[in-house]
């Protein structure tokens, strides 16, 4: 099932974007002509944290404390541009490796152990190098910086990610729009309600694990109808010619859902997670949903609650955990929030996360998943 | 993160040991096609969703499409088809007109007999 506007894809020729896509490729010098700062700092506020803006401006020894977007911008970030202490290009790498974290509805596949020998031989600088011209997509080391792109298209095609030296990442970024409130409005003798639309930027990213593990980042869509399962598809489609997409399998979170949702946890999943909300299941169609304040210490510290999941689960083989929300405590002081869907395959990320944060909160739960 | 797994053989027999299960229920008994998936393990969406259309056009098994509630997840009606399913309703659990994205709205369920289905 492919979603429609996954159909006309954008396709880059010559390793160009017209400025009608409001893009340039980072590698050229003329950045400053092709867009202008407004739609940049638009794009990173909408993209990055202001604490990934304040640690990059730390790490240059530059002033870095500011309340709001606003204040980051005009008390920050221009003056900071303006006196060259930085660059548009690192800006445009804050964006970069924001856009890949967190706010994603994360779908995990597989490739089985017997294809892992071809997919090491598939991701090979030549063998993407070619694959990548042949598609039209940018060469392995290339980024193209779209910002509202007409079509989508895929900006970075690259080896290596983070600590994983052999993983590939391919990113695609869209226009999506967000429906503001609407207004009541008299047009021609009738009553109607005018929404305004507004723009904002999407990047789905898709990365393969030498492991044979496959993620697909899809940041959330705004309008109906929203099919994440299909969109995850039509991203996978993108790498046919490289690798053997017929050969990608679903990846089950119900081992981790079912760890998460245990009454008696390891104590090893009880240190690094907190329950806050369940939903189960069983074959007589009846389905229970349980939440608990955060403040309280979740799900697993009321007695009440436990007592009603042990009554619905307890006994009956049929009765499963479809669903749940846990937060990782990353660290000694932040939480990181994750719902693990209804959808067999899905991890949702509500917040923004850097790299660090979101490679050790996927590992985490990919290794509850892993322990049967 | 080092991950490693196989993909699971004889997955059409574990299909036909569920739809064995619904066919054989004494009492009523559903499954959603997310449950199967997970009971399933099949190669790939694709060939499971083909597996179980075969299953359907033989007559071997029952498939409804129930409309959720997006707030509190209480089933507010079956349909035969997914055709059938109107663009709006009346979600009678939180009494609110509800557009239904036949997405996120809309579960496959595979039942044992079909109940009060439109």
């Amino acid at each position: 099932m492919l979603d429609a506007q996954y159909k006309d894809f954008g396709v880059l020729g010559g390793g160009s974007v017209s400025k009608e896509a409001s893009g340039y490729q980072m590698n050229k010098n003329d950045l400053h002509d092709e867009i202008s700062p407004e739609v940049l700092f638009e794009v990173l506020e909408n993209q990055a944290t202001l604490d990934a803006v304040r640690v990059f401006l730390r790490s240059k020894k530059l002033p870095h404390s500011a309340s709001s977007w606003k204040k980051m911008i005009e008390m920050r970030v221009e003056p900071a541009l303006s006196s060259g202490a930085i660059a548009w290009d690192d800006l445009i790498g804050i964006i970069r490796e924001a856009e890949e974290h967190g706010n994603k509805h994360v779908r995990l596949f597989y490739f089985g152990a017997d294809y892992l020998d071809d997919l090491r031989g598939a991701i090979t600088v030549e063998a993407v190098s070619a694959w990548a011209k042949d598609k039209g997509f940018p060469g392995p080391g290339e980024y193209v910086f779209a910002a509202y792109p007409t079509n989508p298209v895929v900006t970075e095609v690259r080896i290596g990610d983070g600590e994983d030296a052999y993983a590939l990442v391919v990113k695609i970024a869209r226009t999506e729009y967000r429906r503001k409130r609407g207004v009541l409005t008299e047009v021609d003798g009738q009553e109607v309600y005018l929404a305004p639309r507004v723009r904002f930027r999407a990047v789905d990213v898709l990365k393969i694990h030498q492991d044979g593990l496959v993620e697909v980042r899809l940041n959330p869509r705004s309008e109906p109808p929203k099919s994440y399962s299909g969109t995850a598809n039509s991203v996978l489609s993108q790498v046919n010619g490289l690798v053997e997409t017929a050969l990608i399998s679903e990846l089950s979170l119900s081992t981790a859902k079912n760890s998460f949702s245990d009454l008696q946890k390891t104590q090893e999943v009880s240190e690094s997670f907190e329950l806050y909300e369940t939903q189960h299941k069983n074959d007589r169609g009846d389905r229970i949903q349980s939440s608990s304040q955060a403040e309280q210490g979740g799900i697993l510290t009321s007695s009440v609650m436990t007592e009603v999941i042990k009554q619905f689960t307890v006994g009956d083989p049929e009765a499963y955990c479809e669903k749940v929300r846990v937060s990782y405590n990353f660290g000694k002081v932040k939480r990181i929030n994750a719902i693990l869907s209804e959808d067999i395959n899905e991890i949702i990320f509500t917040a923004g996360l850097s790299r660090e944060e979101y490679d050790e909160v996927l590992g985490a739960i990919i290794k509850v998943n892993s322990e049967e | 993160m080092m991950f490693r797994r196989r993909q699971n053989a004889d997955w059409e027999n574990r299909l036909d040991t569920e739809v064995g299960k619904l066919r054989n229920a004494e009492t009523y008994r559903e499954v959603t096609l997310n449950r199967i998936k997970d009971l399933v393990r099949a190669p790939s969406e694709a060939e499971l969703i083909r597996a179980l259309a075969k299953r359907v056009s033989e007559g071997k098994l029952r498939v409804v499409y129930r409309v959720v509630s997006p707030s509190t997840k209480a089933s507010l009606a079956t349909f035969k088809s997914p055709l059938e399913v109107p663009e709006t309703m009346l979600d009678e659990s939180t009494g609110e007109e509800i557009d239904i994205d036949r997405y996120r709205h809309v579960e496959p369920v595979y039942v044992s007999e079909v109940v009060g289905a439109k």
